[in-house]
C-alpha cells in the first residue's frame, strides 16, 4: 500500500483542517517614501489559499523563499491574523477565535522551528522546557512531572540526563529533540515543523528525519512540514503542496508530484533535483527571467516571467487551482500541455 | 607521498601539512591538522564537510583571511611559481589582491555598500589595465566591457544594474554581479565557500551552471567549500572530505562517488543517496555527532562514529594512505598504502 492510501486509510474523510480562501496580508512603506510613492500598500504573502489537512498525514508544503509557505504555517497557529478567508479546525473557524477558547486551541496547535538554538530559553534546564507547558496546561500533577518528562525525553531519543542540561550544553541535533520533545508534551493533533532540518548537518540530518517519521507512526500525529528540499519532502510527506509567491500552485499526492508533475514549476523544481554528471548538457529548466515582484503591479499567472510554456492569456490573470484527478490539482492554463511531454 | 615533490607547471596551488587554530581566553585550540592539497590550472578541487569540519579555516589559511588569534603553520605552501610559505603580509596582500578572488555565501559582504555597481567593475578593471595592451584598452571603455560580462552572466539590463546599489538587487543577481566581476579580473585562483546555499533552488542550479562556464573560460584553480554531496558531484573534478579538521580522504570525485572508501565518506554517500532514491526505507544514520575540536577522541577522530572500528582505531591516529588515485585516513586501507612507507 502507498503511503498516501496507507494515510486514507488511517484517516476518515473529514480533514482535520480546512483552510478556505485564506489571505494574509502585510502593510508596507508606512514611512515617508512609502507613502510618497506609488507602490502598493501591502502585500499579500498568502494569497486565496485553499487547502485541507488530513487527520494522520504529512502534509508537505515546498516552496523558496517568500512563496508564503512559513506564512500558512504561522496562520494555521493563530501567529498572523487572517485578511480573509477561514481556517477551519474541528468545525470552528478559529481565525475568529480569542482568549480562552485560543489558549484551548494552542493546547492542540504545536510549533516546531528551524533553529533551536534560538527557539529555546538559554536559560532554562531542558527540564523546565518540558515541563512547563505540562503545568500550564495541567496535563500531570506536580509529582509526576519528572516521570513524564523522562518519558519524553525517551521517546525523542534522548537519555534521562539530559533533564538538567542547558541548551548551551547540547549539540544542534539535540537541541532539536528537545524541540520536538516540547511540542509532543501536549500531545497535539497538529504539528506545524517550519523547516526543521534545514539547520542540521547532513550526518545528523537523517537521524532526525527517522524520528520524525517513527513519531508519526507511533502517534499519528498531523504534521505540516515545511520545507524548501525535495529530498526532504519526498522521504516523509505523504502528500505535497507546491508554493510560489503566496499561490499554491499544485498539490497531490507525494508520488504523483515527483512522477508527474503538472504545474512549470514544480517540473523546474524537480529538475533543479536532479544530480546531473559533470559537462552534461543542460535542459533549460526555467528562463533566467526575473522571479515575480510582489510588491509590484503585474497581474496574471506569479510564474509567468521565468514559464517556458507561457501564452498571451497567462498574463490576465492568475489561474486557479483546478482539479486534474481526484488527488492531484494544478493552478496553470497549460497543465495538458506538460502532460503531453 | 615524498618529502619532495614533483614540480609540474600546471600545478597552481600546492600545500602540505598545513595545521591551523585559534588562541582562545583558555588556551590553544586547534582546528585543522595536516591537511595537503594540490589544485592544478583549470581544475575545481572541491572541500566537502559538515560544519566543524574545518572546510573553512582551511579555505580561509590559504588567503590569509583568518582571523587576529589564528596561527597557521606549513610545511608547503606553493602558489603559481612562489614560495609563499615565508613571505610577509604585505606581499601576500599585493599577491592575493592581483591573484586571488573569493566568492562567499553572501555577496553583500563583496561589494562596498556605498558604491555603485559600476565603480566595482570600474576598479576592477583598472587593476587589471596593465596586463595587457588588450586589457588596458578593455579599461578604458570599461562599462561596455563590463555591460558584456554581465550578459554572459545572466543580467540583461547590465546597463541598468551599473547605476545600482548593491542592496538594490536581490541575492541572486548579486552572486550574477560578482561572477561577472570575477570574470573581469582574471584570477589564478578562485576560491568559492558556500557560493550557493543562501539562493533559492532554481537560481542556485543557474548559479552552478554560471561556475562551471566561469571555470572553463578562465583556466583558473578553482576550490569549491560545499557541505553538498550533490553540488560538489556536479561542479568538482576531485573532491576532499573533511572531517573534524582532517581531510579524511581525496580523489576524483567519479571515484569517490563510484567507490568510498573511508567509512565517514561511505555514511555520507548513503544518506545522501537514500533520500534521493525514495525507497521508502528508513534512512541510513550516522550515529552520534561531530566531535568538539577541543575534546577529540584520542585515537581515530570518526572512530566513536565509525561501524568498522577496531582496537588500534582507539588509540592511533591514522595518517593519510597512499592508494593508487586515492588518499585515505583510515586504518583499513593500512595494507593498500603504495607509498613503500
Amino acid at each position: 500500500m502507498s503511503l498516501a492510501a496507507e494515510a486514507r486509510a488511517a484517516g476518515a474523510d473529514e480533514p482535520l483542517m480546512r483552510i478556505d480562501d485564506l489571505t494574509i496580508r502585510f502593510k508596507l512603506g508606512s514611512g515617508l517614501s512609502g507613502i510618497m510613492s506609488d507602490l502598493p500598500k501591502h502585500l499579500d504573502a498568502v494569497d486565496r489559499v485553499s487547502l485541507d489537512i488530513r487527520k494522520g498525514e504529512v502534509l508537505g508544503l515546498v516552496g523558496e523563499s517568500g512563496s508564503g509557505k512559513t506564512t500558512i504555517g504561522k496562520a494555521i497557529l493563530r501567529l498572523y491574523d487572517a485578511h480573509q478567508g477561514s481556517i477551519f479546525f474541528r468545525g470552528t473557524d478559529i481565525t475568529k477565535l480569542r482568549g480562552s477558547a485560543l489558549r484551548a486551541l494552542r493546547r492542540d496547535l504545536q510549533m516546531i522551528f528551524q533553529d533551536p538554538a534560538s527557539s529555546l530559553n538559554p536559560r532554562q534546564t531542558v527540564r523546565t522546557v518540558l515541563a512547563t507547558p505540562l503545568l500550564l496546561h495541567r496535563v500531570c500533577p506536580h509529582d509526576e512531572v519528572d516521570r513524564k518528562v523522562d518519558e519524553i525525553l525517551t521517546q525523542v531519543g534522548l537519555s534521562p540526563i539530559f533533564r538538567n542540561r542547558y541548551p548551551h550544553e547540547l549539540s544542534g541535533g539535540q537541541l532539536q529533540r528537545v524541540a520536538i520533545g516540547r511540542a509532543l508534551t501536549l500531545s497535539p493533533d497538529l504539528i506545524v515543523a517550519d523547516e526543521a532540518v534545514s539547520k542540521l548537518d547532513v550526518s545528523v540530518r537523517s537521524q532526525i528525519l527517522n524520528l520524525f517519521r517513527d513519531i508519526q507512526e507511533e502517534l499519528g500525529t498531523t504534521i505540516v512540514f515545511i520545507t524548501h528540499d525535495l529530498h526532504v519532502a519526498r522521504y516523509l510527506c505523504h502528500r505535497i503542496g507546491v508554493m510560489y509567491f503566496g499561490k499554491l500552485l499544485e498539490l497531490g499526492p507525494t508520488n504523483e508530484i515527483y512522477e508527474n508533475p503538472r504545474h512549470p514549476y514544480t517540473e523546474a523544481l524537480l529538475g533543479t533535483l536532479k544530480p546531473t554528471a559533470k559537462d552534461d548538457a543542460e535542459v533549460a529548466v526555467a528562463e533566467a527571467g526575473e522571479a515575480y515582484n510582489p510588491t509590484g503591479t503585474t497581474v496574471g499567472c506569479r510564474y509567468y516571467a521565468r514559464c517556458p510554456y507561457r501564452v498571451d492569456h497567462c498574463q490576465t490573470t492568475h489561474p486557479p487551482l483546478e482539479n486534474i484527478s481526484e488527488e492531484h490539482s494544478v493552478a496553470c492554463y497549460e497543465w495538458q500541455r506538460i502532460a503531453q511531454r | 607521498m615524498t618529502d619532495t615533490p614533483i614540480r609540474s607547471d600546471d600545478v597552481a596551488l600546492r600545500i602540505r601539512g598545513l595545521n591551523a587554530g585559534f588562541r582562545m581566553s583558555d588556551g590553544y585550540l586547534p582546528i585543522i591538522e595536516d591537511v595537503s592539497l594540490e589544485v592544478r590550472k583549470g581544475e575545481v578541487l572541491g572541500i566537502i564537510g559538515e560544519s566543524g569540519s574545518g572546510k573553512t579555516v582551511t579555505g580561509m589559511s590559504i588567503l590569509h583571511l583568518l582571523p587576529e588569534n589564528a596561527e597557521t603553520e606549513w610545511k608547503v605552501f606553493d602558489f603559481l611559481d612562489l614560495d609563499v610559505t615565508g613571505m610577509d603580509e604585505e606581499a601576500f596582500r599585493d599577491l592575493r589582491g592581483n591573484r586571488m578572488a573569493v566568492v562567499f555565501q553572501d555577496p553583500t559582504g563583496a561589494f562596498n555598500p556605498a558604491k555603485k555597481v559600476g565603480w566595482h567593475f570600474h576598479q576592477v578593471f583598472e587593476r587589471t589595465a596593465v596586463k595587457s595592451p588588450d586589457h588596458a584598452i578593455r579599461a578604458k571603455d570599461w562599462r561596455n566591457a563590463a555591460i558584456d560580462l554581465m550578459r554572459d552572466v545572466g543580467i540583461a539590463h547590465g546597463a541598468n544594474v551599473l547605476g545600482q546599489y548593491p542592496h538594490q538587487l536581490s541575492g541572486g543577481m548579486l552572486q550574477r554581479a560578482l561572477i561577472a566581476l570575477v570574470l573581469a579580473f582574471e584570477p589564478d585562483l578562485i576560491l568559492a565557500d558556500e557560493p550557493t546555499t543562501n539562493l533559492d533552488n532554481i537560481v542556485e542550479r543557474q548559479i552552478l551552471d554560471l561556475f562551471r562556464d566561469l571555470q572553463k573560460r578562465l583556466d583558473s584553480a578553482f576550490v569549491f567549500i560545499t557541505h553538498d554531496m550533490t553540488i560538489a558531484a556536479t561542479l568538482c573534478d576531485r573532491i576532499a572530505v573533511m572531517y573534524a579538521g582532517r581531510i579524511v580522504e581525496l580523489g576524483s570525485t567519479k571515484e569517490i562517488f563510484d567507490d568510498p572508501k573511508h567509512p565517514y565518506t561511505q555514511g555520507l554517500l548513503a544518506t545522501a543517496l537514500a533520500l534521493e532514491e525514495k525507497s521508502g526505507e528508513r534512512l541510513q544514520e550516522i550515529p552520534g555527532e561531530l566531535p568538539h575540536p577541543g575534546a577529540l577522541p584520542p585515537g581515530c577522530v570518526f572512530a566513536p562514529r565509525c561501524p568498522h572500528v577496531f582496537g588500534r582505531c582507539e588509540t592511533e591516529r591514522p595518517p593519510l594512505f597512499d592508494l593508487p588515485g586515492r588518499e585515505v585516513r583510515c586504518l583499513l586501507y593500512e595494507d593498500d598504502d603504495v607509498s613503500g612507507r
